[in-house]
């Protein structure tokens, strides 16, 4: 399975890819199996996805008892292709700061078009795609359902697609690594961190006030923000449950405080 | 004594997250001289287990789940071994070099380390001393309860190596948690986390330990204390969910197997990330910091300016410079954790690319410190993608650009006008000159400036060398505003107004108002501060109080500016005096003057004529009022008086000649009586034509709007602007809202024009004898004055026919029937008619309590006749609708203590008491009454003083207004002036008898009874 750099915050450019990948549907005419793949999609019917270099496998909760599995063949560019492409990405730093972000700039599709292939699926059967199931028609709901749910995993994190595609991540960041441009300019004198270094034995600065407890407790105000959690099924009950927490707690810290 | 230090030993490689309490041992400082000592051996002086142990103990902190351990300490050292903290007898160290020692220490877990914290601050004489990093763990657990307190914290689970676990984690995302924590870092001294279990180990990362400090504790905390709450039986949560809670502690006395918790682990994680973030985000130690800083001049391009900040301390910046070229000590600790701070900083600038075009343009063939903008560019970034960056974990920096818009006032005194010479008035309605500019932020442009900056239509622009961003709103705002203000001349009145309370409606705030010196003085003498409070008037028959004395100046100063003056002292002051001494001393240069007018109730124009005789003999006073008054010659005999007093009703019905007169003051007495403002009386008031005006009244008017508006519209008409204007701006806020603002710019504008010195004064009392008598002479109505001449006709005849015995008892029965015609008529006839409009002292008695009653004062009503007592008691009870108490001779004596009782202690008891004077003159405490009424006299001072001190007795402690009812020009008045002179002479009257005026002769009697002019009121 495919693990990608940077962190988990959802990419600022994924939503282009995402739209880019999603016209992998616009081929199927079938409103109606759109839109049951849709809400196979949303209502959690997906139970997972792997993403590995060339493929994509999904299986869904079918309506009985079984789970259909779905898979997808993503196109392998050659590696000498991605070493053109990373040879152009080296003429500017923004492209390895994109890359370390997680983020992937629209215009990398040009850098690998210029090596002769795209980033940018849009035939469906080129795909291939195939699914356990018995449905008559193709693609079938359950595939339409793991399109949209790897385009959700793309919007999170666009650089799936050029590793689905093959794309060398790590070895490409360092190559980009070792080709780093200079700074700007070299500073006469670089600025000193001002930072006051503390005695061994004495803090910086005073100890914080820390005031008796005044008011009422903001009980479970926390958890209003996030809800409850959708995957317990009893919400009622844990929502008194994890009250009557908060409460308790709140009690005996505000004792123990006073 | 031992030391005792304490330092967070983080969950690390399975072991469990610890408190390691250690100490040093003073005692034996002194002993590691003798050994040569290598890094890493045992520390010479650190106290060893048992002692440690021991002295928990005797300072009764409890370690019950203590371990002993051995740790290393990572310590400032010499040559000579580690060096002793301050407390242990060292020095500070901040540049020492540090080595590895082993000591032995006491392990607590969570809970317990907690317990020992709590008890540490606890009673002192200990057997220890507790050195400060041991002390800011102390404070760190205080906040981790205060975090649990104010439920920052969220059920989580949490992967250790082993397995999963339910945990409480705290949540240290809010700004002022974020604050909280970075000021526990900075207070917290490096030995706070010098501990390692490992000789190998690295000691953890002061934020780190602080960290996972504050969440173990909240997790034991939170643990401990919702052990109580049991989940209901038939709950159904699936075993995942189920095995989580009693992981958390809660009902945890069931267990489960907690193995089962990884089914859930992420969608715990999931569904927290609104609240707990990514995880990745707290990782690093730094975050992206953008500052954008604007050119030197317009011609240059705008920079942002890239910095790594660090998250526990927002104040350290590390310029993008310093990243590249690697030359900062701090990013060390990045590099120590694997992090390149270089790939930190390209990473985070490839995050805030995808959002500011400018950044990805700036990432080309060299690694930046900036990127440039153009001024368009900058102000886009001000508005949108800051917002979007900060959303993203990325710090950014804009200067104060958005300048506060605003105009202010500068006020002079109009150049072309000049201050009439005489009497030197101009009035509110005199010219000062306006000139408006507009402040922007702190730069004062003028009208045209302005103007020059709003064609530009830039939203960032440049003032007085600042960049500054234009809301098109307000620059349209206050354009709007200049326009419908032009520059010119205005009313002193709206200049006194913007100057006392600075407002513009729903305009641009109004900066500030200049005043130019002349205004400036204006403002500063009527407010006091530059006033001459002695005023002597030459001719003054009296003495002025010091009170009185500020008084009088006060409305000379007001006049002398031609501003309306409303003097509003309590009942009993001597407002009246204070008027009197004013128009002496504004005569005082003894150059022609024009005639004042005094307006009063018809009840007090007789009281008016007798105190100006009585205080000021040298004026010449015209009575303008009874049926034989010349209203066609008034004007020429006005020109020959210095004061005409007339009545209220005379404002109306004589509206033309009073207005035909250039009077030099017109003063309204009881000026309620103008306080419906669409009243004849209120119009023909405001249309008299005079130099100046003054209003006096004893209710306080401020708290009555509607009132307030009308006097004010008469004495300085305009200021309070017009009527609806008026309710808009404050009646309805402060009546219907109770917005207090808005009464308090009534007050303020309203203060330099209203006097109102109440009685409790602190200055006033010590001004005031403690009881203060004053003589209120009142008329007769023509009723009264028939009936008083035919008894008096009727009793001469009878008197003069009659010797000895029979002589004395008529004489007396006249004077009785003489004193009940001048109380009530219908007391005389015993006619049980109406009583209203018949009697002058009773309409004076009557107009004196409402005053009473408005400042919620309470009184004693005297008189002789019972029989008056009760009429007294009916005609009040209706005037003013409330409960008058009445206690004569008849009044059984439970019900007299329970009067008593009631006016002396009930909050809301009734405010006026009526008492016969042979009944309530001695043996009743009334200390309640701070006006005392005597309606008739008893011509013996003996007996009215007796009465008085009912009121007036040992424990009161405020003063006592005591007020005689006198009909003037009738025997009531000259018996009294008989009592004055007697009393001049020394000669005393005893007796409680009134039977020395038996005595006199019948001419004597005829001269005493008569009835003199100006007696009658019509």
């Amino acid at each position: 399975m495919i693990a990608t750099p940077g962190n988990q915050r959802r990419a600022i450019t994924g939503r282009w890819w995402q739209q880019q990948w999603l016209k992998l549907l616009d081929g199927v005419d079938d409103r109606g199996r759109l839109q049951r793949g849709r809400s196979y999609a949303r209502t959690g019917r997906v139970i997972r996805v792997y993403f590995y270099t060339g493929e994509i496998i999904g299986q869904v909760r079918g309506r009985g008892w079984w789970n259909y599995d779905v898979r997808l063949s993503i196109p392998v560019l050659p590696l000498d292709l991605w070493e053109q492409v990373v040879a152009d990405m080296a003429a500017e730093v923004r492209y390895e700061a994109a890359l370390l972000a997680g983020e992937l700039p629209p215009d990398v599709d040009a850098l690998v078009q210029r090596a002769g292939g795209s980033l940018l699926i849009d035939d469906l059967a080129a795909l291939d795609p195939e699914c356990s199931c018995d449905d008559y028609e193709r693609p079938c709901k359950h595939i339409i359902a793991v399109i949209l749910n790897a385009g959700d995993v793309i919007a999170q994190n666009p650089l799936i697609l050029p590793i689905l595609c093959g794309a060398p991540i790590e070895s490409m960041l360092s190559t980009l690594r070792a080709a780093r441009p200079a700074p700007v300019a070299a500073p006469a004198v670089v600025p000193a961190d001002d930072a006051s270094p503390s005695d061994f034995w004495q803090g910086a600065g005073p100890l914080p006030e820390i005031a008796a407890p005044s008011g009422q407790p903001a009980g479970v105000a926390v958890l209003r923000d996030v809800g409850l959690p959708s995957f317990i099924s009893d919400r009622r009950t844990l929502s008194a449950v994890l009250e009557q927490a908060y409460r308790s707690m709140q009690q005996q810290a505000a004792k123990a405080l006073d | 004594m031992l030391v005792l230090h304490g330092a967070w030993l983080p969950a690390v490689g399975g072991r469990e997250p610890r408190l390691a309490i250690w100490a040093e041992s003073p005692e034996h400082v002194a002993a590691r001289a003798a050994r040569r000592l290598a890094p890493g051996k045992l520390h010479p002086f650190a106290a060893r287990v048992p002692e440690l142990a021991a002295a928990l103990a005797a300072g009764c902190l409890p370690a019950p789940g203590a371990e002993s351990a051995v740790l290393y300490a990572s310590l400032p050292t010499n040559e000579q071994g580690p060096l002793p903290s301050p407390d242990a007898g060292g020095e500070l160290q901040p540049q020492a070099s540090h080595a590895r020692w082993r000591i032995e220490a006491l392990l607590l877990p969570p809970h317990d380390a907690g317990a020992l914290l709590a008890a540490l601050g606890h009673g002192g004489g200990q057997p220890f001393h507790v050195a400060p990093d041991l002390l800011l763990w102390a404070t760190a657990y205080r906040y981790a309860l205060d975090l649990v307190y104010r439920g920052r914290l969220v059920p989580t689970i949490t992967r250790s190596p082993r397995r999963y676990e339910g945990r409480w984690l705290p949540l240290l995302d809010h700004p002022e948690d974020a604050e909280r924590f970075a000021a526990l870092l900075r207070a917290m001294p490096p030995a706070a986390a010098a501990l390692t279990r490992r000789f190998v180990d690295e000691p953890p990362a002061p934020s780190t330990s602080l960290r996972d400090f504050l969440a173990k504790i909240a997790d034991a905390c939170a643990r401990q204390s919702v052990q109580s709450v049991r989940p209901p039986r038939r709950w159904w949560l699936g075993g995942s969910a189920a095995a989580w809670l009693a992981d958390l502690g809660i009902g945890s006395d069931d267990r489960h197997d907690a193995g089962s918790l990884s089914p859930i682990a992420p969608l715990v994680r999931q569904w927290l990330s609104p609240v707990l973030g990514e995880p990745d985000a707290h990782a690093a130690p730094f975050r992206l910091s953008l500052r954008l800083e604007p050119p030197e001049s317009a011609a240059e391009p705008w920079r942002l300016v890239y910095f790594l900040q660090a998250r526990d301390d927002p104040s350290l910046l590390v310029p993008a410079a310093a990243v590249w070229h690697q030359r900062s000590a701090v990013l060390s600790v990045l590099t120590r954790n694997g992090v390149d701070p270089a790939s930190l900083l390209l990473r985070e600038l490839g995050r805030a690319a995808s959002l500011v075009p400018a950044i990805a343009a700036g990432l080309r063939d060299a690694l930046p410190e900036h990127c440039t903008m153009t001024a368009a560019e900058a102000f886009t970034f001000i508005r949108q993608p800051a917002a979007a960056l900060r959303e993203q974990d990325i710090a950014v920096t804009v200067p104060a650009f958005l300048a506060r818009l605003g105009v202010r006032l500068n006020i002079s005194r109009a150049r072309k006008t000049e201050r009439p010479e005489g009497h030197g008035l101009f009035g509110m309605d005199a010219i000062t000159q306006f000139d408006w500019q507009v402040a922007v932020g702190d730069a004062t442009l003028t009208r045209a400036e302005f103007e020059a900056l709003a064609r530009m239509k830039e939203p960032l622009v440049q003032v007085r060398g600042q960049w500054v961003e234009l809301q098109p709103e307000a620059v349209e705002q206050v354009l709007a505003f200049l326009k419908r203000r032009p520059d010119g001349e205005s009313t002193l009145a709206t200049a006194m107004h913007l100057a006392l309370a600075p407002e513009t409606d729903s305009g641009p705030p109004l900066e500030s108002v200049t005043l130019d010196p002349w205004f400036d003085q204006v403002l500063a003498e009527i407010s006091g501060a530059a006033r001459e409070e002695t005023v002597e008037p030459p001719g003054f028959t009296g003495t002025l109080r010091h009170y009185q004395q500020t008084g009088v100046s006060w409305m000379a100063t007001l006049r002398r500016f031609g501003l309306g003056a409303c003097l509003a002292d309590d009942m009993g002051l001597g407002k009246s005096v204070e008027v009197i001494a004013l128009l002496l001393h504004t005569r005082r240069t003894g150059s022609p003057h024009p005639p004042s007018l005094i307006v009063c109730p018809t009840s007090v124009v007789g009281n008016w004529r007798h105190e100006l005789t009585r205080f000021a003999p040298g004026l010449r006073v015209l009575v303008h009022h009874g049926a034989k008054r010349e209203r066609e010659r008034l004007p020429e005999q006005a020109a020959r008086h210095d004061v005409v007093i007339s009545a209220y009703p005379l404002l109306h019905r004589d509206a033309d000649a009073l207005a035909g007169i250039q009077w030099a003051d017109v003063i309204l007495d009881e000026a309620q009586n103008i306080k419906n403002p669409s009243t004849k009386a209120a119009q023909s008031a405001r249309r008299l034509p005079a130099g100046w005006r003054a209003a006096l009244t004893g209710t306080p008017v401020e708290n009555r709007l509607s009132d307030l508006w009308s006097i004010f519209q008469f004495l300085n008409p305009g200021y309070l602007g017009s009527g609806e204007d008026f309710r808009r701006r404050f009646t309805v806020p402060i009546e219907k809202e109770q917005d207090a603002a808005a009464a308090a710019r009534l007050r303020t504008l309203v203060a330099p024009f209203l006097l109102r010195r109440v009685k409790t004064d602190r200055h006033v009392i010590s001004d005031l004898p403690e009881k203060n008598e004053m003589k209120v002479f009142c008329t007769l109505t023509k009723e009264q004055a028939t009936l008083y001449q035919a008894v008096v006709r009727d009793a001469m005849k009878q008197i003069g026919e009659s010797e000895g015995f029979g002589r004395r008892g008529r004489v007396l029965a006249a004077l009785t029937r003489l004193k009940q015609t001048c109380d009530h008529p219908a007391l005389m006839l015993s006619d049980n008619s109406r009583l209203a409009g018949r009697s002058g002292k009773l309409a004076r008695l009557t107009e004196m309590l409402e005053e009473v009653v408005a400042v919620d004062d309470r009184a004693l009503v005297f008189t002789q006749f019972a029989a008056m007592g009760a009429l007294l008691q009916r005609h009040l009870t209706e005037a003013l609708s409330g409960e008058v108490l009445f206690l004569h001779g008849g009044t059984p004596a439970l019900e007299r203590d329970a009067m008593v009782r009631r006016f002396q202690e009930e909050e809301q008891g009734p405010r006026i008491f009526v008492l016969s004077i042979k009944a309530g003159g001695s043996g009743l405490n009334l200390t309640r009454a701070a006006h005392v009424f005597h309606y008739d006299r008893w011509w013996n001072p003996a007996v009215e003083n007796q009465a008085t001190d009912r009121a007036f007795r040992i424990g009161q402690h405020r003063n006592v207004q005591v007020h005689k009812f006198i009909c003037a020009g009738t025997l009531e008045e000259r018996i009294d002036l008989l009592i004055e002179r007697k009393a001049a002479m020394a000669e005393t009257i005893t007796g409680a008898s009134e039977a020395w005026l038996t005595e006199m002769s019948t001419e004597q009697l005829r001269d005493l009874l008569g009835l003199r002019a100006g007696a009658v009121e019509e």
